[in-house]
């Protein structure tokens, strides 16, 4: 287990410095927009800010995904066994999301706390205000699946031939088509489908705990497929 | 402790190509052995699935009767020098040193340290700032203080100028001398390795076609040299190999048993015989 808890330092280790950057430009962007808002629309002008973990959700997925190799060529080349780099990848990630729910909510605070800034969480636009906890279990789980399903797709990535790498990166326009194609096929109502679709996320509810469910079915889905996908994963190079 | 027992190995890769065909190897422990083979041999793809880096597509690699896929307690015993970069370029050499002794439980620090000073590398350096000289360098003294049970190198000189060469083999057989260990090395330069490997396993084409000692490799063949015509004639009815004819004079490698050199025809035919060079006998057998 030491050897894993080390590994797990490691993958977490690794983009520290691409996340110093990430949120010392969020922390720039929050403190210099209200000056610009303020200069521009004069005293008592206030600049809405909103969105900010859904974007930091897709920063988290794309490290993810860019990073797989890297850490698994790493522990490859140290002799390390497909299993514990798995585990350990997926510790990193619950640490990851851990600190960086530590670091948005700290973000929120201070966002919050500027007067000519007006903050909205995303967890508030969809489900209201709700409790302290949660609003951060919502958010941790947010960013353990966004990592998760970059992890995957980062596995899939390594392993495919150049046809299917393709494939992989045209696969969002590849499903929204398909899924347009087929609900015409079957007359299916399109609204209906955005509602099963917000249903799922508690949207229409504003029941966080749905999202919170449907992500870790997300999650335990993704960390399945990734498990069979690693356990005969074999090194690129050398070939 | 170090024995690798290679049964039945077969690679085929997704465009067909055969890279290891039914391969057998009992690798003994604490021998050093030369993995020898021209380019595309099938070398490096031995040497990955030994280290379970790729599958084979048959057959089974055991370590002292273990099998070894996904086997954590015999992937921590093997250190693999490997030609690929896999490690993240932008760490420092002394941070990889620190992170290979958190995951190697024999590696020794002070040694690769102190290797790093007597090779001049700068352990300062980002990995990406280093030649491709000191990149080997680099990785061959991670592989040689990880104080594995088994360490592999594969082209460990690769890039080092004649003095790196040298330092590392007389390294790599001091080593070897103070805790006896399994040492497979793959390289092109074979004349270099001559003296440092014990064992020799020939590959060509996905084959084995020879694994023994470095002895009894070199008494499977000789040299004959001498007149043209009595070269000849001392040739008919023997395998051989021609390697170089000079107007009246020829010299040819005789591929059987130095036992069965003949002495009385030597004498008649006024022959001389010679020792043939491990790199000769390579590339008279792999040549054909």
């Amino acid at each position: 287990m030491e050897s894993v808890w080390v590994i797990t330092k490691r993958i977490a280790s690794m983009n520290k410095f691409t996340f110093i950057i990430y949120y010392a430009f969020v922390l720039l962007l929050g403190a210099f927009l209200p000056i610009g808002v303020v200069s521009a629309g004069g005293e008592g002008t206030v600049a809405t800010i909103s969105g900010g973990e859904l974007f930091t959700g897709f920063f988290i997925m794309a490290i993810a995904l860019t990073s797989f190799t890297q850490s698994f060529e790493y522990t490859q080349f140290l002799n390390i066994s497909r299993k514990k780099f798995f585990i350990a990848n997926f510790v990193a990630v619950l640490i990851t999301s851990l600190t960086l729910v530590v670091i948005e909510s700290t973000i929120a605070y201070l966002m919050m706390k500027i007067e000519a800034v007006e903050y909205t969480s995303i967890f508030t636009s969809f489900y209201g205000e709700g409790s302290f906890i949660s609003r951060k279990v919502w958010l941790f789980s947010y960013f353990v699946t966004a990592s998760v399903l970059g992890s995957l797709i980062g596995i899939l990535y390594y392993r495919a031939n150049q046809l299917f790498r393709i494939l992989i990166w045209c696969s969002p326009i590849i499903a929204i088509f398909a899924s347009v194609r087929l609900a015409i096929y079957f007359r299916v109502d399109a609204s209906w489908i955005l509602a099963k679709l917000f249903g799922s996320y508690g949207f229409q509810s504003g029941n966080s705990n749905v999202a919170v469910l449907t992500g870790a079915i997300v999650t335990t889905t993704c960390l399945a497929l990734a498990y069979l996908a690693i356990r005969k994963i074999t090194i690129k190079s050398g070939e | 402790m170090g024995e690798i027992k290679v049964s039945s190995i077969t690679k085929d890769y997704k465009d067909k190509r055969r890279a290891l065909d039914d391969v057998n190897l009992c690798i003994k422990e604490n021998k050093i052995y030369g993995l020898l083979g021209r380019n595309g041999a099938g070398k490096t793809t031995l040497l990955n699935i030994i280290n379970d880096k790729i599958f084979p597509t048959a057959g089974k690699i055991t370590v002292d009767g273990e099998d070894l896929i996904e086997n954590e307690k015999i992937l921590n015993s093997i250190a693999y020098m490997m030609q690929d970069v896999m490690y993240p370029l932008n760490m420092e050499v002394r941070e990889l040193f620190e992170w290979a002794e958190k995951f190697y439980i024999k590696f020794d620090q002070a040694y690769a340290n102190r290797l790093a000073k007597k090779f001049k590398l700068d352990v300062t350096k980002e990995l990406i700032e280093l030649s491709t000289g000191y990149s080997t360098i680099f990785k061959d003294i991670l592989t040689l203080a990880t104080n594995a049970r088994i360490l592999i190198f594969d082209e460990p000189v690769l890039g080092l100028d004649a003095n790196h060469r040298n330092m590392f083999y007389k390294e790599l057989l001091k080593s070897y001398n103070e805790k006896p260990k399994t040492i497979i090395i793959s390289t092109h330069l074979i004349d270099e390795v001559a003296d440092v490997i014990e064992e020799v396993i020939i590959i060509k084409k996905g084959k084995i076609i020879r694994e023994e000692s470095v002895d009894r490799f070199l008494s499977s063949a000789y040299i004959v040299s001498g007149r043209t015509n009595n070269v000849d004639k001392y040739l008919e009815n023997r395998d051989f190999v021609v390697e170089e004819t000079m107007e009246t004079l020829k010299i040819a490698t005789v591929l059987e048993s130095t036992a069965k050199k003949s002495m009385g025809l030597k004498e008649e035919l006024k022959l001389e015989f010679s020792k043939v060079e491990l790199q000769k006998l390579f590339i008279t057998l792999t040549n054909s």
